[in-house]
């Protein structure tokens, strides 16, 4: 399967207290990517880096075939965007806004941006500036479909609309994803969400990309441990530990990556007991990486 | 695409285009009514020569009042958002700029349009002495070169990132400084720099010098 992102060894500096610092992530073509990440770990500026947006200082990026940002215009004429924030020109009309859009696409899909309209809720003479948070999400991704795009570059597309709106914008995602197979990298800090709709995840924190897997290894190879009598050193273990706490006495909680059901045999050889493997639902499990990746991990 | 550019531009302008083609009327209008004499008197001429002569300035005035506003409502939009939207737009960043001057380009235009348009309507009314001539094309060209200028400055300066119109501000400002400081110290005899900025751009072939002429609808 080929790239749809790829990334290597990227290196860019925004500003004095941040910076992304050698990421390589690869987005393969037809998968929906989830991008996690807290909120400042670097997300948006990764996304604007992979649009051209932004230059990199150092590394390799190149989308769809095209190396950014020296080939952007042609890579993001197949690429539908919508940001985190509302982007579009204030004081157009709905209708303005889709004919300036328009004229800029070859792709744009007419008869599919009027039934997107349609089925948004959305009437062609409605002002920008008065539309709410939710319709003005429904438009950036109406703009973004009916260009027909074969990437789907969506930046925290549903965060701060009501469930109903939300419903309604994931649902066209999903339509025209299913229809088209397109490759959709979406980034997010709602975990949950990204769960039902993501096939790979990679998680940004602190302008580092600290985990890049398939949704069912991060869902099922996280775990937490509840062990006691374990040794404070221990040798290379056939896990990843992430992290290991105290609860009381000699019973530790561990944090694990990577864990199978005959991994207990190691632990047993070390002269520890292993009492109960916790599964962790997508959050936790996200929360122990970010807690690992910010203590240096236990391991 | 740069339909769309331009309806976008002059959405944001309208009023001010709308204005500015309204006081383009009224100013030969206003100039000839103001005529004290009448056609037959011999200070007629002169006083329709004065009277153009001071409708000049009100063109000039029109011209850069118009030319700030379209520079500035050309990248407003774009500049409340981060230029995102432009930026995700499947156009080489040149090539939006131009579409973008181009269309403050187009609009200037018809404001100058409209300068010729009602110079000569004024002009075709009015009873005009055998030495004296009517330019209302010449007037709608030199309206519309003139405005170019300020509102390609202006175009560029906000173009321009906010880093390097800093660096160009602050270069500057460092010169004028150092400049007054050493004519108070009394190194050189008077402040050199300011006198030479402004006769660049007024004087000769300056970029502004045009602005010093007379923008005349009726001349010998």
């Amino acid at each position: 399967m080929s790239d749809a992102i790829a990334l290597k060894h990227v290196a860019y500096r925004p500003a004095k207290e941040f910076a992304i610092r050698d990421l390589t992530m690869t987005v393969q073509s037809g998968a929906i990517y989830g991008f996690l990440g807290p909120n400042g770990s670097g997300k948006t500026t990764t996304i604007k880096l992979i649009l051209g947006m932004q230059d990199a200082d150092d590394g390799l990026i190149e989308v769809l075939g095209h190396q950014i940002p020296q080939g952007a215009p042609q890579a993001l004429a197949r690429i539908g965007y919508v940001p985190e924030k509302v982007h579009l020109y204030a004081s157009l009309t709905v209708g303005e806004m889709m004919d300036h859009h328009r004229a800029f696409y070859g792709t744009w899909d007419a008869a599919r941006a009027d039934e997107l309209r349609r089925q948004f809720s959305l009437r062609s003479e409605q002002k920008i500036e008065r539309l709410s948070k939710g319709e003005a999400g429904k438009l950036m991704m109406l703009l973004a479909l009916a260009t027909q795009p074969e990437l789907l570059v969506l930046d925290e597309p549903t965060d701060g609309l009501d469930p109903v709106v939300r419903r309604d914008v994931l649902g066209a995602l999903v339509e025209y994803v299913s229809t088209r197979n397109a490759t959709v990298l979406v980034s997010s800090h709602l975990v949950h969400e990204q769960e039902r709709v993501c096939d790979w995840v990679g998680v940004m924190d602190g302008g580092s990309l600290i985990a890049e897997m398939p949704m069912n290894t991060f869902r099922s190879g996280i775990k937490r441990l509840r062990v006691s009598g374990a040794p404070p050193v221990l040798p290379a273990a056939p896990f990843t530990l992430l992290g290991r706490t105290t609860t009381a006495g000699t019973e530790e909680e561990w944090g694990v990556r990577g864990w199978q059901p005959d991994m207990g045999a190691w632990l047993t050889a070390q002269g520890a007991t292993l009492r109960e493997v916790i599964d962790l639902d997508l959050e936790e499990s996200f929360v122990e990486l970010l807690s690992s990746a910010r203590t240096g991990g236990a391991s | 695409m740069f339909r769309a550019v331009l309806y976008t531009q002059w959405k944001w302008t309208r009023p001010a285009i709308m204005l500015a083609v309204l006081v383009a009327g009224y100013i030969p209008v206003a100039a000839l009514r103001a005529m004290p004499y009448k056609t037959e008197s011999t200070y007629y001429i002169p006083s329709l020569y004065r009277g153009m002569a001071a409708a000049s300035t009100y063109y000039q005035w029109l011209a850069l009042f118009v030319a700030v506003v379209v520079a500035i409502s050309a990248w407003q939009a774009d500049g409340h958002r981060q230029h995102v939207y432009a930026l995700s737009l499947p156009v080489p960043r040149w090539r939006f700029v131009l579409l973008r001057f181009g269309a403050g380009a187009a609009l200037l235009g018809v404001v100058a349009a409209a300068v010729g348009l009602f110079g000569g309507v004024a002009a075709a009314i009015a009873p005009l002495p055998p030495i004296l001539h009517a330019y209302p094309v010449g007037l709608a060209v030199r309206f519309w070169l003139g405005s170019l200028i300020p509102f390609g400055l202006i175009f560029a300066l906000l173009v321009s990132s906010p880093k390097r119109v800093r660096l160009v501000v602050a270069g500057v400002a460092t010169i004028v400084v150092v400049d007054m400081a050493l004519a108070a110290m009394g190194v050189i005899d008077k402040p050199v720099v300011i006198g030479t900025i402004f006769d660049a751009i007024y004087s000769g072939r300056g970029p502004l010098a045009a602005f010093l002429s007379k923008w005349m609808l009726v001349d010998v």
